[in-house]
């Protein structure tokens, strides 16, 4: 059975690409058979953040419109077995598919893969539709921050009307530092209000930038966020494991030291 | 220690940020939209007017989230006097 993951936010610029390339990546890394499709027509950006943007041929809207076969299109990542990339295309927009070739192209590709992972736009329109149209489960990404959560649960809302029980929660971009001050909601304060389970944290991690940079996926690396990635892909394989202790406490020890010699200021 | 001002805590911008988010996602949940809140409130006094001579301008109208899914109207009129009308009616 394969299930047909949608990763989406409402919000743009939380981490929706950034999630996709890491989650698809650490299934395939973990034995699984996956396709990732980038669906922000006219947009893309999976391709750049997986570094695969040299080996686009064909995308997702030939595919839809019969130019090429979905064989074609797809990218095989040469350096994760089982892995595939199905690039959306950049000088369309959302228009140029509606949900019903979405269905039809996923059924296609479930064929003989484990798991679809789908990159959904910012935004709750043609794109927002076409992305969960054929979607079995949901990923909500937001960061601890008004506009964000405001969005997400907008799309929550959005999604139990198209009957996508059960989306899950990634809270990315964490910053403990600012938590501690009371600077930043707390992880418990965003679960209280948007009310789903939480799948997984993702600290805000310098690593994400220079993994972009290069074209790898953040899932890979050896950092904060990287671990974070692959403890949400052991959590979505149906393992339980702890959440990761984000506090930096040789830091916090630093901090209070330095602080008993310095007057507080008001 | 001379120097030293207690001041009483702040408000934490943690906290103000999720109590913003929890009346404005009351209000985004909330199928009664604003305007059809003020046009409910100039309704209701209209309807009440008939009866009794309320303080016009401190009549408030409020939606509440009821519920998981739900709204609930809250209204607090302050009545000045009551009409002959209202009076004999009952």
């Amino acid at each position: 059975m394969c299930e047909v993951l949608v990763i989406t936010s409402g919000k743009g610029g939380v981490g929706k690409t950034t999630t996709a390339a890491s989650i698809g990546t650490g299934l395939a890394v973990q034995g699984k058979k996956v396709v990732m499709v980038d669906t922000d027509i006219g947009l893309r950006n999976l391709d750049v953040v997986m570094g695969l943007e040299n080996r686009i041929v064909y995308d997702l809207v030939d595919v839809v419109e019969g130019v090429c076969r979905l064989r074609q299109a797809l990218i095989k990542d040469k350096r994760y077995d089982g892995l595939y990339l199905l690039p959306a295309a950049q000088t369309r927009d959302k228009s140029s598919v509606n949900e019903v070739q979405m269905c039809t192209l996923i059924e296609e590709i479930k064929q003989e893969m484990d798991y679809i992972v789908i990159d959904c736009p910012a935004g709750i329109e043609q794109g927002f539709k076409n992305a969960i149209a054929a979607a079995t489960g949901a990923i909500i990404v937001t960061v601890p921050e008004v506009s964000a959560v405001r969005d997400a649960d907008r799309i929550i809302g959005l999604l139990s009307a198209h009957d996508l029980i059960n989306p899950r929660l990634i809270i990315n971009r964490l910053r403990p530092d600012m938590v501690k001050r009371g600077d930043m909601m707390t992880i418990e304060d965003t679960l209280d209000i948007l009310g789903i389970p939480l799948l997984g944290i993702v600290p805000d991690d310098e690593a994400i930038i220079r993994s972009s940079n290069v074209g790898e996926p953040v899932v890979v690396s050896d950092s904060k966020a990287g671990q974070a990635f692959r403890n949400i892909v052991s959590r979505i394989l149906g393992n339980e494991v702890p959440f990761l202790d984000l506090e930096d406490k040789e830091k916090g020890f630093f901090e209070s030291f330095k602080n008993l010699f310095s007057r507080k200021k008001a | 220690m001379f120097g030293f001002s207690k001041h009483a805590p702040q408000a934490q911008s943690r906290d103000i940020a999720r109590e913003r988010l929890k009346t404005v996602l009351s209000q985004d949940r909330s199928k009664v939209s604003p305007r059809m809140v003020e046009l409910l409130r100039a309704d209701v006094i209209r309807s009440l007017s008939s009866y009794m001579e309320l303080d016009e301008s401190a009549c408030v109208l409020t939606v509440q989230a009821s519920g998981s899914s739900g709204s609930m109207l809250v209204a607090s009129f302050p009545v000045k006097k009551v009409k002959e009308i209202g009076r004999n009616a009952f």
